[in-house]
């Protein structure tokens, strides 16, 4: 009975939390931007099968097929509902949001009160992390890196399981599934890796070794068979610096030998996720520092993010009541291995949702260390300390999670908005041709211009110095 | 005693994650059943207003419900605390200062004409925005300002 109750109070937190990110995701609209493409380009194919393998065909450096497949599926499910592309997108969308939170309730295992209150505080960390916000606010229409958060923590649920030929059979194929849906998929690899080396057999020998093999597959497949390249130096601007680079930049800069860049993008990448600073590589509290601009946001999201990662680093460098270093159990070695394998493979640019595996994992090892914390027996005076810190620092988590939703308001509003420029009434000569094209356009803007959200312009203009500009 | 203060450490831990997930969550589930969230919930406009606050989509919104993007519409608040003003749509765009609003309410049928033309131009001198008052120009004619009564003051 005492294990069931907080474990119910878990479920019941996660819930409520899975409620409100579902509530936010779902009201989003359709994008225009980088979403409506794509649909289009899905409604030109005539089968699930041809979507796959133009997606193997369609670029020189990204291989994604399995984005194309979820595409064409839920536009056809938007189809068979009789035109409620909303539904079908946005609905998938709210629904893997919330599966995320499921999974991270799961994989957590709250088994005390205490852990009930480290997990409160884990799915503020989560929520509130600036890794998690390009998650749940962009689709194109389908959000891939969404999709590679949720499936490292299914692979983390299976790395402790029971294990047994379906676990291992289950694991390949995520694993497959992963590298298909987007690069950030070979995350998976390391991830259930670490989990074996800390001792977790959910996923055995046979089974890391079957996800190697897919592995070398998949490098051949990009290399061999597609002639596929890796990202290049100046693919996109990236930030450096108080500053940022642009594509020409760097190339005057890096041409001839651009390993420095790409050492300074992933430690930079490791350090975003650590202490919320640089934003996609440039240090941007530093030039507002300079134009006398340091928000209260900045305030909050550094300071909850040093606090939160000097409790990992002190729970890490202890000893477990065996006596091993805790950095070796499963969640501490997962995290460490998911952040340098997600730095490494930021080595081309920054960007803050390529980090987001890393800040999934990063949230669940403050749940770990809160835990640990929070078990311990102190002195009186030791104890009033950690407990104004703790809730100082909670409070300021639960400052970034509040923050999430108010950016979710702002990105339903930007949203919305983009729709304004699709099919415009006195210029029809920019119109599509197809007339099937412009019936699916009229009706995915009239959902999207009907789904009333706040107007985000007549918000209180202080919020933002709390939660950001957006 | 060690027991109530780890008791109340754990509260103070956990107390701001459960206020986030239950008040966000009631409000996500009033979204998800009713399509209207609690907390920052859409509110009614009218049509110059949402003009005013660069609301693209409820100004598209209203002009697909029927709302006439030539007739005159309060504006309460925006430009200005406390201040009610009737304005066009296209007048409230122009005081915006932004050309994309402007070309917005054009794209979707308002009217630039012998009517209007220098009351929407003069606002824009007013106002202070030449590209604004040029892609009027291009519209319409060039107006002259004398004598001119503004709708609202600049």
């Amino acid at each position: 009975v005492t294990i069931a109750r907080p474990a119910a109070a878990g479920w019941a937190l996660a819930a409520m939390m899975a409620l409100a990110l579902a509530g936010s995701v779902y009201a989003i609209p359709i994008q225009v931007d980088d979403s409506v493409d794509v649909i289009v380009r899905s409604a030109g194919f005539t089968s699930v099968g041809a979507a796959f393998v133009d997606g193997l065909y369609n670029s020189r450096t990204i291989l994604r097929p399995l984005k194309q497949v979820r595409t064409k599926l839920l536009l056809d499910l938007g189809n068979a509902l009789g035109g409620r592309y909303h539904a079908a997108f946005r609905g998938y969308h709210a629904l893997i949001a919330a599966l995320l939170i499921v999974l991270f309730v799961y994989v957590a295992r709250v088994r005390s009160w205490p852990d009930v209150a480290a997990l409160a505080l884990a799915l503020t960390v989560l929520t509130g992390m600036q890794t998690f916000t390009g998650l749940v606010r962009e689709a194109y229409p389908v959000n891939h890196f969404l999709l590679i958060a949720l499936y490292v923590l299914l692979m983390l649920a299976i790395a402790r399981s029971r294990g047994g030929w379906i676990a291992d059979a289950a694991s390949i194929a995520l694993f497959m599934i992963g590298t298909l849906t987007l690069e950030s998929g070979v995350l998976l690899w390391p991830i259930a890796a670490a989990g074996y080396m800390a001792g977790q057999r959910g996923i055995s020998r046979w089974g890391l070794a079957g996800m190697t093999a897919v592995a070398i597959g998949y490098v051949a497949l990009r290399v061999g068979y597609l002639g596929m390249e890796g990202a290049q130096l100046g693919e996109r601007a990236t930030g450096f610096g108080a500053g940022a680079l642009s594509s020409a930049d760097q190339i005057q800069r890096f041409g001839d030998n651009p390993v420095p860049l790409y050492i300074y993008n992933v430690l930079m990448a490791a350090i975003s996720v650590l202490l919320s600073q640089p934003e996609s590589g440039q240090w941007t509290i530093v030039e507002a520092w300079r134009a006398g601009r340091v928000t209260p946001v900045f305030w909050v999201s550094i300071g909850s993010s040093a606090a939160t990662t000097a409790l990992i680093a002190w729970s890490m460098c202890g000893r477990a009541p065996s006596g091993h270093r805790r950095w070796t159990d499963p969640i501490p070695l997962v995290f460490l291995a998911g952040l340098a394998a997600n730095a490494a493979i930021s080595y081309a640019y920054a960007k803050t949702e390529i980090m987001s595996v890393a800040g999934v994992l990063y949230a669940l090892a403050a749940f770990a260390a809160t835990r640990e914390l929070l078990g311990r027996t102190q002195r009186r005076g030791a104890a009033i300390a950690v407990a104004v810190l703790l809730a100082c620092v909670a409070s300021a988590w639960g400052v970034r999670s509040a923050g999430l939703h108010f950016k979710l308001r702002h990105g339903a509003f930007d949203a919305r908005g983009e729709w304004a420029a699709v099919l415009p009434p006195d210029a029809r000569d920019r119109w599509p041709h197809d007339p099937a094209i412009v019936a699916l356009l009229t009706r995915m803007k009239q959902e999207a211009v009907m789904t009333r959200s706040a107007t985000a312009t007549a918000l209180p203009r202080n919020y933002q110095r709390w939660w950001g500009e957006d | 005693m060690a027991g109530r203060m780890a008791r109340l450490t754990a509260a103070l831990v956990a107390m701001p994650g459960i206020i986030v997930a239950v008040v966000f969550g009631v409000s996500g589930a009033a979204r998800l059943i009713s399509g209207r969230p609690l907390i920052w919930p859409p509110t009614d406009v009218t049509l110059s207003e949402a003009v005013a606050l660069r609301d693209q989509g409820e100004v598209v919104r209203q002009i697909m419900m029927g709302s006439d993007p030539n007739k005159r519409y309060i504006v309460r608040s925006v430009f200005r605390d406390d201040e009610e003003v009737a304005l066009t749509p296209l007048e409230a765009a122009v005081i915006t200062r932004e050309p994309y609003i402007v070309d917005l309410v054009v794209d979707y049928g308002a009217s630039v004409n012998g009517r209007n033309a220098a009351t929407l131009q003069c606002l824009a001198v007013g106002v202070r925005q030449e590209t604004i008052r040029r892609y009027l120009v291009d519209l319409s004619g060039e107006a002259d300002c004398e004598g001119v009564e503004l709708p609202w003051r600049p």
